[in-house]
C-alpha cells in the first residue's frame, strides 16, 4: 500500500490542501468518573488506510473505537470522521463488536445479521426493498460468504463470523470499518483469510481500523499501528514502531524480551 | 362415545370455553417474549417476576380490588429494582434477581398472613392458577393486554432482535439499547401477569420457557422459532385442558405437564435427526 497516514506533525498548510482524512483525532481525552481512559490522543488516518491499534488490556483501545462511532463522548479535544462529528456520521462507520459481546445463541441466520446493517430498527413487517436485498447479497459476496447465507450464525467459525459482521458494515454502506479484537477467537488460517478480505476492502477504498493483541503476526501486516496505553506511545509502520522502548512502554519489560529476542 | 363428541363435549360448559380462550391467548403471547427470555438467559428473571407480584396481588385482594391492579405494578417495580440494583452496586444480575425474588415474595406472604384472613382467594389458588374460574371480564382484560403486547412487540421487533443479538452493534447503529431492554422487561412483566391467571405463579415458566425452548430446537430464525413456540404452547394448553376435564386434574398442572412433555419429545426427535 503506497498511502501512509498523515500525522499532525505535518504543517497546517498541507492539512488544508490534502483531502479530508477518514479519521482525524485532535488531543482527544476520555474520562470515566475519576479515571482517564484516553489522554491527549492525536492522530490522523487517510482514506483507504489499514490501521491497527495495539496496547495492553485497559489501554483504551475499545474506548477509542467507540469514540469514532459516537457512543463514547470526549471530555475534551475533538475527533472527526471525514470532517464531521461522529454523531453525524453513524451510517458511514461500520462496527464489528468483540466476539464476547455477541449473543451467539440467538436464532439468526447469516442473512439476518447482514440485513441488520440495512434495517437496524424497523418494525416486524416493514418491507425490505430490492435495494436492501441487493446490498446484502453484494456485501456477502465481497466477504466470500454468499454460499453460507442461509446458515445459522452460530454454525460458522470464528473467522467466518467476523466476515459476516464485516459484510453487515458493507451492507450499511460504511466507508470506515472498525473491528474490536478482530482476531481473537479466530484460528490462524482464518486470521489470514480475514486479513486478506480486509486488505482487499482497503484497496477498494474502505478505511479499516482494528484492535488486536497479536503483535507477532497480524499487527505486522498492517500499514500503520497506533501503540496505545491511555496515551499514544507511537504510531507508524509496524517495523518502525515496534522498538524495545515502545514495547516496554506498552507491556513492560518481559514482552520486550519475548517479542524481539532482546535480553534485559 | 365417538371422537367428535369426545372432543366437543367439554365445551358445552361455559367455564371450559372461557378457560380455553385464556389459554389460547397466553399461548400466543408467551412464546413471543419467551423466545427472547430463553435466548437471553432471562429464565430465572421470569420465574422471580412471577413470584415477586405477590405483594401487589395480595394488597389488591385485601383492598377488595381486582388482583390485576396490584400485579402489574409489582412486576414492573421488580424489573426496575433489579436493573437499579445491578447498576448501582455492580453485583451480578442473578444475585439481584434472587434478592428481589425472595424479599418481595416474602413480603407478599407476610401481607397475606397479617391482613389476608377475609380474602377468599387462597395462596394455593395464586400459586397454581384458577384457569377454570376465569370470568368474562378476565377474558376481556387478558385479550386487551395481550393485543397491546402484540402491537408493541411488532413495532419494536427488529430493535429487540438487534439488541438481543448484538447490543454493542445496536448501540452503534443508533438504537437506544437501554430503552429497548427496559421495554423487553416491561413486556415480560405484562406477559407474566397475564399468564399467572392461566397457570399460576409456579407454573408461569411452563408457558414462558418450555414451548419457546422447544422451538429454539425446532427452528433456525426468530420468526419461525416464535411460530413453533406458539404451536407448542397451543398444543400444551389444549391437551392440558382435556386432561384436566376427563381425568379431573388441576388445569394449571396439566398444562405445565403437557408443556414439559412436548419439550422432551422435541428434544428427543431433534437428537434423532441430528444423529441420522
Amino acid at each position: 500500500m503506497s498511502q501512509t497516514p498523515t500525522y499532525i506533525h505535518d504543517s497546517e498548510l498541507e492539512k488544508q490542501t490534502a483531502p479530508l482524512p477518514a479519521v482525524d483525532a485532535n488531543c482527544m481525552c476520555v474520562t470515566y468518573g475519576q479515571d482517564t481512559v484516553l489522554r491527549d490522543v492525536t492522530f490522523s488516518v487517510p482514506s483507504g488506510a489499514f490501521v491497527g491499534i495495539v496496547g495492553p488490556n485497559g489501554a483504551g483501545k475499545s474506548t477509542l473505537l467507540k469514540t469514532l462511532v459516537g457512543i463514547v463522548e470526549l471530555s475534551s479535544g475533538s475527533v472527526n470522521i471525514y470532517g464531521s462529528d461522529p454523531s453525524q456520521t453513524r451510517r458511514m462507520v461500520g462496527y464489528v463488536p468483540q466476539s464476547d459481546d455477541v449473543n451467539w445463541q440467538f436464532p439468526v441466520t447469516v442473512w439476518d445479521v447482514v440485513m441488520m446493517g440495512r434495517t437496524p430498527s424497523l418494525g416486524a413487517f416493514r418491507y425490505e426493498s430490492a435495494a436492501d436485498k441487493n446490498a446484502v447479497n453484494d456485501a456477502l459476496h465481497r466477504v466470500g460468504l454468499l454460499h453460507r447465507k442461509d446458515d445459522m450464525i452460530r454454525s460458522l467459525s470464528g473467522g467466518q463470523r467476523q466476515r459476516v459482521f464485516v459484510a453487515r458494515a458493507l451492507a450499511q454502506d460504511a466507508r470506515v470499518l472498525l473491528l474490536d479484537e478482530a482476531f481473537s477467537g479466530v484460528d490462524v488460517g482464518s486470521q489470514y483469510e480475514l486479513m486478506a478480505v480486509l486488505r482487499r476492502l482497503c484497496e477498494e477504498g474502505q478505511t479499516v481500523l482494528l484492535t488486536t493483541h497479536d503483535l507477532a503476526n497480524m499487527a505486522r501486516q498492517l500499514d500503520t499501528v497506533l501503540c496505545l496505553n491511555c496515551h499514544l506511545c507511537a504510531c507508524g509502520p509496524p517495523d518502525e514502531v515496534f522498538t524495545p522502548e515502545v514495547l516496554e512502554e506498552l507491556y513492560g519489560p518481559h514482552v520486550v524480551a519475548a517479542e524481539s529476542g532482546y535480553t534485559i | 362415545m365417538d371422537l367428535i363428541s369426545y372432543i366437543v363435549e367439554p365445551f358445552q360448559y361455559g367455564f371450559l370455553l372461557r378457560a380455553l380462550a385464556v389459554a389460547v391467548i397466553t399461548s400466543i403471547t408467551c412464546p413471543l417474549v419467551g423466545v427472547f427470555v430463553v435466548t437471553r438467559g432471562y429464565g430465572f428473571m421470569g420465574d422471580a417476576m412471577a413470584h415477586a407480584i405477590l405483594p401487589g396481588m395480595a394488597a389488591a385482594l385485601i383492598a377488595g380490588l381486582s388482583p390485576w391492579i396490584g400485579m402489574l405494578p409489582s412486576a414492573l417495580v421488580f424489573a426496575f429494582l433489579v436493573g437499579f440494583i445491578v447498576r448501582k452496586t455492580g453485583i451480578q444480575a442473578d444475585a439481584a434477581i434472587g434478592i428481589m425474588f425472595a424479599t418481595l415474595f416474602a413480603l407478599g406472604i407476610l401481607v397475606m398472613s397479617l391482613w389476608g384472613a377475609q380474602v377468599t382467594v387462597s395462596l394455593e389458588d395464586i400459586l397454581l392458577g384458577q384457569l377454570l374460574a376465569v370470568t368474562q371480564s378476565d377474558i376481556l382484560v387478558t385479550l386487551g393486554v395481550a393485543s397491546l403486547t402484540l402491537l408493541v412487540f411488532i413495532g419494536y421487533f427488529k430493535g429487540l432482535m438487534f439488541v438481543s443479538f448484538d447490543p454493542v452493534g445496536a448501540e452503534v447503529a443508533g438504537i437506544r439499547v437501554e430503552r429497548v431492554d427496559y421495554l423487553l422487561l416491561a413486556l415480560i412483566s405484562v406477559v407474566v401477569v397475564v399468564t399467572i391467571q392461566a397457570v399460576g405463579v409456579v407454573l408461569v415458566l411452563a408457558m414462558l420457557i418450555a414451548p419457546a425452548a422447544a422451538a429454539t430446537l425446532a427452528a433456525q430464525r426468530v420468526v419461525p422459532t416464535i411460530g413453533f413456540g406458539i404451536l407448542f404452547a397451543l398444543i400444551a394448553s389444549i391437551v392440558g385442558i382435556y386432561a384436566s376435564y376427563y381425568w379431573n386434574l388441576p388445569s394449571g398442572a396439566s398444562i405445565a405437564m403437557a408443556s414439559g412433555l412436548i419439550f422432551a419429545i422435541v428434544a428427543l426427535v431433534r437428537r434423532r435427526i441430528s444423529r441420522a
